[in-house]
Order: C-alpha cells, then sequence, then structure tokens
C-alpha cells in the first residue's frame, strides 16, 4: 500500500512534469482516490481512429507496480481486441507479460500500438476479428471509422 | 580523487553564511554543536537525507538512469542481475516473490542471481552529495560544511559567531521596537476613547448638579415662604374645577382626583430623590414633616393617604428608573425646545434657577409616576345576543364627550350616552340610537361642528354621512372599489372628510357634492387616514407598504414627506397635537413622529399586534391601544414601555365553543384631555377605563 502510493505520486508528477512532452495522451488522476485514474488518448493517424479522441478508465490495485492497473475503454471502439459493450481490453502486458517497469504513460502508448496493429487471432469482437481473418479490410476499416464518427468525435451543432 | 573534489567544491561558500536571518543561525549554531559532538549521527543524518535530493529535482533523462524501474526513486542498495540490470534490492526482491522474471527484459531471474554493486552504491551517493550541492541555499551549504568537519580554525569560528550573535540581536530589536509601536498606538487609542466618555460623563454630572442647586434653592425658598405656600396651594385646588381639567360624572372620581392635582410640584422630589443618592431618608423624614404642616389646617386625616401616595410613586420611578434616566439626560442635553400653556403655568413659580431641559422632565415625571393602572368603571356588554360576530371596529366621543357611538361587523351604528353608561347600574344599557347599516363597518369618525353627523367606512367601500338625529343617511360616497378602512372628519373644515381604501386610494370628499373633491393614487392599500387639527390641508395616510405619506392636499400628487420606520402595515395614525403623530403598525411597535422637523421621535413596545387592528387612541399625554392579548395598553408619549395596561377577562356566557385565547382588543378612544377611555374587544365587550395610581 505505501510503495504503491509512493510510487504513484511519482508518476503523477512526471505526469505533471511531462504534460507537452506527449500530446497523444492526457492522463488525469482523481482528486481524491490515487488508485482513479482516466486517460484521454488520440487515435494513431493512418488508421480508422484517426481523428477520434478515446477515453480510457484505469482501476490500480494495491500491489502496483507488482501487479498490473485493470484498464478499459469509456469510449464506443470497433476493435477486434477490445470489448464493444464492456471495453475490456486484450493486451499481453496488462495480463502475463506485465512488468513493474512498466508505467500508465506507457500503457497509453501500448494501447495507442494496439490500435495500429489489431490481433485478430484473440478477439474480444467476434465481428471485427472476423473482418480481419476473412482479409475484408475495406470492410473493418469502414466499420471502424463510422464507430470513430460516431463515439469519438465531437459532435457539431 | 572524489573526496578531495567534495572538499574543493565547499571551500569557496564559508563566507556566504553572513547575511542569514538569526533564526536559521540559530539552528546553524545548534547544529555545529550536534556535529561536533557526535560526527557519526551528524553523518548519518546527512546520509539518510541525501538520496531524495536528485527524486526532487529531475534534471534531464540521464537522472532517469539513476532511478529504479519499480519504485521510480534514487536507488537504494544496488543491487545487479544476471541480465545485467540495477535495482534496489527491496523492490527487486519483492518482484521476484511474485514472478521469476526481470522486469527490464523479461529473462529468467531467481533471487539466488542478484549481486550486490557496491561501486554503484558509491557513485549514487556521490552525485547525490554534488546535486545538493548545485542547488542547495547557502544555509544549508553552511550546515553541510560545519557537518563535515571542515577544517576552519578558531578565529574564524570566533569572528562567524560574532557576526551571527549580532545579526540575531538586530533583528530581535527591530522586531521589538514593532511590537511596542503597536502597542502604543493601541494605548493612544484607547485613552482617547476613555477621555471622550469621562467628558460626557462630566458634563452629565455638571447637569445634574446644577439641577439638584435648583431644587434645593426652591425647596428652602417653599420652607422659608410656608404661608404663601399654603395660598398657592389652595389656588391650585381652584384651578382644575375653574378649567374642567377633570370633568367627570362620578362624584367619588372626581374626589380622588383633586388630591393628585395638588401634587404635581412635589412630583419633583421623587425625579431629586433618585438624583440624589445621599441622605434619603433625612429628606423622606423632612417631606413628610412639611407636608404635615401645610395640610395640618386643611386636612389632617390626608395626611396617610398623601404619604402612600408618595411611596408608590418612588416604587414607580425605581421601576422604570433608567427609561426616565435616558429620557431626562436626552432632554439635558438637548434643551427643551416646546412648552404647553398649561405647564408654563403651573411650572412659572419654579421658572428661577430652573433649565428648560429640566422643566420639560418634570413635566413627564410628574404625568408618568401619576398613574399605573387602569381601573373599570363602568362595562357594557353588547345587547345583541343572537349575533356570533360582535366585534367592535370603532368606538368614537362625539364632539363634547356627551355620546359615543359604537360600529363594527354586527352592521349596525349605536349610539350611547356616556353618563348614563357610566352612572346607571343596569346590565343592559339601551342605546339612544341605532341605525341599521347594510355592511360591515370599518371606522366612525364624528362630524367636529355639527353634532348629530357622523361618517363611517364599510366593507363594500361605501362612504356614509349619516344624521343621528334622524336616523338617516345624508350622503353616500360610491367611489372606492373596495373594502374601505378608515374616514376621518376635518376639524377645521367641517364639511371636508377624508377616507382610505384597499383600492389604493385615498379620497376627499365634500359634503356638499356627491362626487370625490380630490382622488389620490397610491401603490398600497390604505390602512388609515387622519387629518391633521390644525389644518385642513394636511393628512396622514398610513399604509400597507409599511409608511406614513404625509400628504398636503393642496398638492397631492406627492406626499410632503413619507415616515419610514415600520416592518409591517400601518394600521393607524393619530395626531396628539398639530405637530406630533402617532402611528400602530403589526409590527407590534407604536411609533411617534415629529411631522413639523419630519423626523422619528420614538417607538415604544410592551404589545402585542400582528394582524388585526386593535386599536389606537391618543390625548395630548397618553397613548392607549389594544393588544392581541385580549389587554390594553397605555404608553405615556415620553417613555417607550407601558404606563399602565388592563386585560379582558372572558366570560363563558355564550362562547363555549370558541378559544378564550384568541380574543384581542379592537377598539379604544380618549375621553378628551381626561384619564378616562373607552375600550372594546372582539367579543364585543365595551369598558370604561380610567388610569388610576
Amino acid at each position: 500500500m505505501q510503495a504503491s502510493r509512493a510510487r504513484l505520486f511519482k508518476e503523477y508528477k512526471e505526469v505533471q512534469r511531462e504534460k507537452s512532452a506527449d500530446p497523444d495522451i492526457q492522463l488525469i488522476c482523481d482528486d481524491s482516490n490515487i488508485f482513479k485514474w482516466t486517460a484521454l488518448i488520440k487515435g494513431p493517424s493512418e488508421t480508422p481512429y484517426e481523428g477520434g479522441v478515446f477515453q480510457l478508465a484505469f482501476a490500480i490495485p494495491e500491489q502496483y507496480p507488482l501487479l498490473p492497473p485493470q484498464v478499459r475503454f469509456l469510449t464506443k471502439i470497433f476493435h477486434p481486441n477490445v470489448h464493444f459493450k464492456t471495453g475490456e481490453i486484450c493486451l499481453d502486458i496488462l495480463k502475463n507479460a506485465w512488468s513493474p517497469a512498466w508505467t500508465l504513460q506507457s500503457v497509453c502508448r501500448a494501447i495507442i500500438a494496439l490500435m495500429a496493429h489489431p490481433e485478430p487471432d484473440s478477439p474480444l469482437n467476434c465481428d471485427s476479428g472476423n473482418l480481419l481473418r476473412s482479409g475484408d479490410i475495406r470492410g473493418y476499416q469502414s466499420m471502424a471509422r463510422m464507430y470513430t464518427r460516431l463515439a469519438a468525435m465531437p459532435k457539431k451543432g | 580523487m572524489g573526496d578531495s573534489s567534495v572538499a574543493g567544491a565547499l571551500v569557496p561558500s564559508v563566507p556566504k553564511p553572513e547575511p542569514a536571518p538569526s533564526g536559521d543561525t540559530s539552528a546553524a549554531a545548534a547544529a555545529t554543536t550536534a556535529a561536533l559532538a557526535m560526527p557519526e549521527e551528524a553523518g548519518m543524518r546527512a546520509a539518510s537525507a541525501s538520496p531524495q535530493g536528485p527524486a526532487e529535482e529531475g534534471e534531464g533523462p540521464a537522472d532517469r538512469d539513476l532511478l529504479c524501474p519499480i519504485c521510480m526513486a534514487v536507488i537504494k542498495d544496488a543491487f545487479l542481475t544476471a541480465c545485467g540490470h540495477s535495482f534496489c534490492y527491496m523492490c527487486i526482491v519483492t518482484h521476484l516473490s511474485n514472478k521469476s522474471d526481470c522486469p527490464c527484459c523479461g529473462h529468467y531471474l531467481t533471487k539466488a542471481q542478484l549481486y550486490p554493486n557496491f561501486l554503484l552504491d558509491k557513485v549514487l551517493k556521490k552525485i547525490s552529495a554534488q546535486q545538493i550541492a548545485k542547488t542547495a541555499s547557502p544555509i544549508d551549504q553552511f550546515r553541510c560544511a560545519l557537518q563535515q568537519g571542515n577544517e576552519m580554525g578558531v578565529k574564524e569560528l570566533d569572528s562567524l559567531m560574532t557576526l551571527i550573535a549580532e545579526k540575531k540581536r538586530q533583528m530581535e530589536q527591530q522586531e521589538s521596537e514593532t511590537n511596542m509601536q503597536i502597542l502604543l498606538v493601541f494605548l493612544h487609542c484607547l485613552r482617547k476613547q476613555k477621555l471622550e466618555e469621562l467628558n460626557e460623563i462630566q458634563t452629565d454630572l455638571q447637569y445634574i448638579k446644577e439641577d439638584i442647586s435648583s431644587v434645593e434653592r426652591h425647596r428652602a425658598e417653599l420652607y422659608r415662604t410656608k404661608e404663601r405656600y399654603s395660598m398657592k396651594l389652595r389656588m391650585l385646588l381652584d384651578e382644575p374645577t375653574a378649567q374642567k381639567m377633570w370633568p367627570s360624572p362620578i362624584d367619588k372620581a372626581s374626589c380622588r382626583f383633586l388630591p393628585n392635582s395638588r401634587t404635581p410640584l412635589s412630583g419633583s422630589c421623587p425625579g431629586t430623590l433618585q438624583n440624589k443618592k445621599l441622605d434619603l431618608k433625612a429628606q423622606v423624614s423632612h417631606q413628610g414633616f412639611q407636608r404635615r404642616d401645610a395640610l395640618t389646617s386643611s386636612d389632617p386625616p390626608n395626611s396617610p393617604i398623601q404619604s402612600g401616595n408618595v411611596i408608590a410613586r418612588k416604587r414607580r420611578v425605581q421601576a422604570q428608573f433608567n427609561e426616565l434616566q435616558e429620557y431626562y439626560l436626552q432632554r439635558r442635553r438637548t434643551g427643551a425646545q416646546a412648552r404647553r400653556q398649561e405647564e408654563r403655568d403651573i411650572v412659572a413659580m419654579n421658572r428661577e434657577g430652573y433649565h428648560a431641559g429640566l422643566q420639560d422632565f418634570q413635566s413627564v415625571l410628574t404625568t408618568f409616576t401619576r398613574y399605573s393602572r387602569l381601573r373599570v368603571i363602568a362595562e357594557l356588554r353588547h345587547g345583541d345576543l343572537f349575533h356570533s360576530a360582535n366585534i367592535v371596529s370603532s368606538i368614537e366621543f362625539d364632539r363634547d364627550d356627551e355620546l359615543f357611538a359604537t360600529a363594527g361587523v354586527s352592521k349596525r351604528i349605536k349610539v350611547f350616552e356616556f353618563s348614563t353608561v357610566v352612572n346607571e347600574p343596569s346590565d343592559v344599557h339601551c342605546p339612544v340610537v341605532e341605525m341599521a347599516t347594510r355592511s360591515k363597518l370599518s371606522c366612525l369618525s364624528w362630524n367636529k361642528y355639527s353634532k348629530n353627523i357622523i361618517a363611517s367606512s364599510d366593507y363594500e367601500g361605501i362612504v356614509t354621512v349619516w344624521d343621528v338625529q334622524t336616523r338617516q343617511s345624508v350622503m353616500e360616497y360610491e367611489e372606492h372599489e373596495k373594502r374601505a378602512w378608515s374616514v376621518d372628519f376635518s376639524r377645521t373644515d367641517s364639511s371636508m372628510l377624508v377616507s382610505g381604501s384597499d383600492d389604493c386610494k385615498v379620497k376627499v370628499w365634500c359634503t356638499n357634492q356627491e362626487a370625490s373633491v380630490i382622488n389620490i393614487d397610491m401603490k398600497a392599500n390604505i390602512c388609515s387616514v387622519k387629518y391633521n387639527p390644525g389644518s385642513s390641508f394636511y393628512v396622514a395616510v398610513g399604509s400597507a407598504d409599511h409608511h406614513i405619506h404625509y400628504f398636503d392636499l393642496r398638492n397631492p400628487s406627492s406626499p410632503v414627506h413619507i415616515f419610514g420606520g415600520h416592518k409591517k402595515a400601518v394600521s393607524y395614525v393619530k395626531f396628539l397635537s398639530n405637530n406630533e403623530l402617532a402611528s400602530a403598525s403589526t409590527d407590534s411597535t407604536l411609533r411617534l413622529w415629529d411631522v413639523k422637523d419630519n423626523c422619528p421621535v420614538r417607538t415604544f413596545r410592551g404589545h402585542k399586534n400582528e394582524k388585526n387592528f386593535v386599536g389606537l387612541s391618543v390625548n395630548n399625554e397618553y397613548i392607549a391601544c389594544g393588544s392581541e392579548t385580549n389587554e390594553v395598553f397605555v404608553y405615556h408619549k415620553a417613555i417607550s414601555k407601558p404606563a399602565a395596561s388592563h386585560r379582558f377577562v372572558s366570560s363563558d356566557l355564550d362562547d363555549a365553543d370558541d378559544d378564550p385565547g384568541s380574543y384581542f382588543i379592537s377598539a379604544v378612544c380618549w375621553k378628551s384631555d381626561s384619564p378616562t377611555m373607552l375600550t372594546a374587544n372582539s367579543q364585543g365587550t365595551i369598558k370604561v377605563l380610567v388610569l388610576a395610581p
């Protein structure tokens, strides 16, 4: 408990100092609970998620950094490795491949990388995975772009 | 090499502690002592503090290489893994108890493959020390120099300590001077304030001393001219009878009043006794002796009555001492500005050496201590046993105080003969005249010139002028659109009357024409209207907007003045004189106003009035009003607290179903220039009350 709190305080200070260094990621700590964070990440360019802003929720366990944080999408996203309803993310570093050297910032970068390089072989979204596995790249991109426009872009008017 | 370089970096900063503040310098001195006594402890303290420095600063990516990847702090007890990565010992051991890989590269790793890295430990300590030296303040550098046991001669230490002590002394002196300055300012302000209070008290004492001398001289003069005093006393006895000051049909009441009129001169004695604390008993004896001598020739049996009377008056003075004191000092400071003819006549023999303020206070004291209660001399029960609603809204004496009229929700105007009501002992008195009306009545006003003319205002907004002799209505004014609350005949122009209504209008009528002469539109309901007794042009209007609007009817577009101060609707306005206006409000207060100077004079509290019309009546000295506690209250116009009160006792004859606590006084009316008044309550009971000692 004490070690995780101290570690999170250091990460918080790092985030404050590096605000302008990584414009694609914005990490926000809850005012009253240092074990609750949210993040806003930009959809990577040259992907169907480009132009969208996606919100993530972090629930950090007491054993952090020995155990990984639990992360999920709050914004709807059409991605093979993200559960459409719950926002759960299938990413190895958030499970068995976790290492204490990872930070919340680096987790966000890994998620952005996942958006650019989906892995259809372990899908949480079957429709999306099936499109990719059957080679319908255009269909997948079209659906992903539509959902990005619907859920991840600020509405006009 | 490392040690020598550290020593080199610290040596040039030695002179810098010179401008240090005294507080920290003291701490540095203490640290010096501790370091000299226990060098090992000092060294440990420095070591334990240093690792946090670089983490706090964090300059550039190079520093991240010094941080443990797990806890992100400077590595403590550096240990090397088989794959070549470094961690804090505790961090890596904790990690390996969960997993068997390297956090950085994931390579297989066990606790047996961890090795201490002593060189890295030393390097990290040196780097931390350098970081501290680079960013520390001069004070920290000075403290480190002392703790490190730098080579410093005794002379240099003495010189530094002398500088530090001098700096400390200067700062302490500066602070002490500042504190003294603040204290001095406070004391000066306090003295100034107390001197002002002292001057005020001394001035008041001077007034009191002068007045005591005046009264003493007056008493000596009275003692010397006993015979002349007796003659003047006899003259005073004749004076009230001749002037009909106390006209009353009851012979006993008349006999009782006469002794009171003989004692206005002694009214100043209680005040004097209160102002002069010493020799109280001696003065009482002296006064008694003098009085007994004066009265021996006329009526010896009255002596005990007089003595009891004086004692009662003293008790009254004592009960209201604070109020009287406040009023005395107020009059004495400003000086009395107005005196009535009667007062001047009575006080003429005392004018020598008297200040005007003292004369005014004496008259107030005399009047105030004369009465303390209200006595019932007659009771009139309404004969209408079949009417459930018997509230008497208005009760008024006629021009000569021979007849009085009552009106209310019973839809009847009844006129009674006052002498008959007071003298005859019959249980049910018959009215001399009774007139039925179409609607409930709210107010009555007798004509001030024609004896048989009376005006009424009712709940339908109709103002009616009646002829009491023929029992017919002479004129009906129907312009008001809502309930009319108040009507009043002018005293100086008997053909003019004014009315106020819930339709927010004040209308002036003439008995010679049907249409209104003047119409004043206002923004709030009108509760009361009253002509100034000395002019047919000035009218006071009490309104539901909490204000009293004073109009000159020659320019009715805007009031001459608006009196504000009441917190609720103004239910009544009455004139004590041409310049004195009294008002009642449902904020449970009465207020007295000066309509010549347009300023408030006094506020009276003691009765309870929050929603009903409880009645208001004034004479020269007293203000009477009803209360929602079923009591009548009487105030002296110069004293804010009630002088007397009387409670109506609810009878259970026909009111078994009603709540006794819900009754209230609904109307009051003084008999002109007399201590007698009429009162009525919401049960319809009418009583004749008289002020009594």
